[in-house]
């Protein structure tokens, strides 16, 4: 094995996926024991890994996907940027509602920026006949509540989305929240965080899908929750 | 040395190993234990003289640290720990190692550089490679790339974190383009 053969092979991300055969594994460690700069490269790439994740725990990953507008279409953009700043102002002055659904109860934050304690962690079950998979109390004062939920469909890359929607009397639903690139703990339960401050008492239903472009992406588990009022 | 300097050291030198042990272990102590028992054991080989180059010890730590991810993350009964409590005692001591904290940085570091990637479809091939661990073959088949595309993107990136950690540019600042 050789520097060009570890850089063509993407030999280094592939050794801390644990991705190698025993034989290339073998092979790159007598190499980088006797190159040690290849070290600055695993650490690099070991950063890369660790930043990613921290981006999806913070939920951000998938704004980060998105497309970026042609270079055509970016002086058009700007002036309708600068079109609204004004009402940017304006609103970056009122404090902002935080969403209601989020994938992380850490980055639930009261107005000081201080992160929301976590009232209670429920573990949602699927259920027959429609009835309740968990009761979810609200609590008095702001809280995040975390949810854990099983997806009955393993997606491949392992990446879920989750919709939160309101059931009115008559099944109507409306839907409240989406989230998306959900990665499930080693356990397969996948994991959100709920606003009580944005939660109002009533029947919610939670549809569980694999991630679009995942294998899993058309199949959908439904939990239902009654959410109580705070005593 | 003290555990202030003790720490600097380490997040600079192993700052995303330890993350990336800490992630894939989901525990921070045991991460924190890998890493000091791959420490410990290097030094004693360095005493012993079975490693004679110190540029070498690194590339040791590193190796080491990696097996024992290994066993830990594919046997139902992973190894005995075997660091004697009192280098645990020394090692561990909380203060001297980065704090998660440190993830935080690693977080705004990657964004500034996939904030740099203009085509949709090369962000989803880093985040693909990288963080789903799919494998080039399979990503070039499903975004229906040409492999030459997916070296390029994933070399830029590449790139772009060596040449952050080669200016000794600390993880809390962006990387700017």
């Amino acid at each position: 094995m050789d520097r060009r053969h570890i850089d063509d092979h993407h030999i280094v991300a592939r050794y801390l996926a644990d991705q190698l055969t025993d034989a290339e594994r073998e092979a790159f460690e007598a190499y980088y024991l006797a190159h040690p700069e290849m070290v600055n490269e695993m650490e690099a790439a070991a950063r890369i890994k660790v930043g990613l994740m921290q981006l999806q725990e913070a939920g951000e990953i998938e704004r980060l996907m998105l497309p970026v507008a042609p270079r055509w279409l970016r002086p058009a953009a700007a002036a309708a940027a600068a079109a609204i700043v004004g009402i940017a102002l304006a609103t970056f002055l009122l404090p902002q509602p935080a969403p209601v659904l989020v994938a992380s109860s850490s980055t639930l934050v009261n107005r000081r920026g201080t992160p929301l304690p976590v009232a209670a962690t429920y573990t949602i079950f699927r259920t027959p006949n429609g009835s309740y998979g968990g009761e979810v109390e609200l609590p008095g004062t702001p809280h995040a509540i975390a949810l854990r939920v099983l997806p009955e469909y393993q997606a491949q890359p392992a990446r879920y989305r989750i919709v939160l929607a309101r059931l009115d009397d008559d099944d109507k639903s409306r839907d409240v929240a989406t989230i998306g690139g959900l990665a499930p703990a080693p356990d397969g339960f996948v994991a959100v965080a709920l606003n009580s401050a944005r939660l109002e008492a009533g029947r919610y239903r939670l549809s569980v899908s694999g991630d679009e472009g995942t294998s899993a992406a058309t199949h959908v588990s439904t939990f239902l929750i009654h959410v109580r009022p705070a005593r | 040395m003290d555990n202030e300097a003790t720490a600097r050291l380490i997040e600079r030198q192993y700052g995303g190993l330890l993350a990336l042990l800490r992630r894939k272990l989901r525990d921070e102590q045991l991460a924190a234990e890998i890493l000091s028992q791959a420490i410990v054991v290097t030094s004693e080989h360095v005493k012993t003289g079975r490693i004679a180059d110190a540029a070498l010890i690194p590339a040791h730590i590193f190796r080491l640290a990696m097996n024992e991810l290994r066993s830990h993350t594919r046997l139902a009964d992973p190894p005995n720990r075997t660091l004697s409590a009192q280098a645990l005692d020394r090692l561990l001591s909380r203060s001297a190692w980065p704090a998660v904290g440190t993830e935080i940085s690693m977080q705004r570091q990657v964004r500034d550089i996939v904030l740099r990637i203009s085509a949709a479809k090369d962000r989803e091939i880093i985040r693909r490679f990288y963080l789903d661990e799919v494998e080039k073959d399979a990503i070039c088949r499903e975004l229906a790339l040409l492999p030459l595309r997916f070296d390029r993107v994933v070399f830029r990136v590449r790139q772009r974190m060596r040449d952050a950690l080669t200016r000794g540019e600390p993880s809390n600042q962006g990387v700017s383009s």
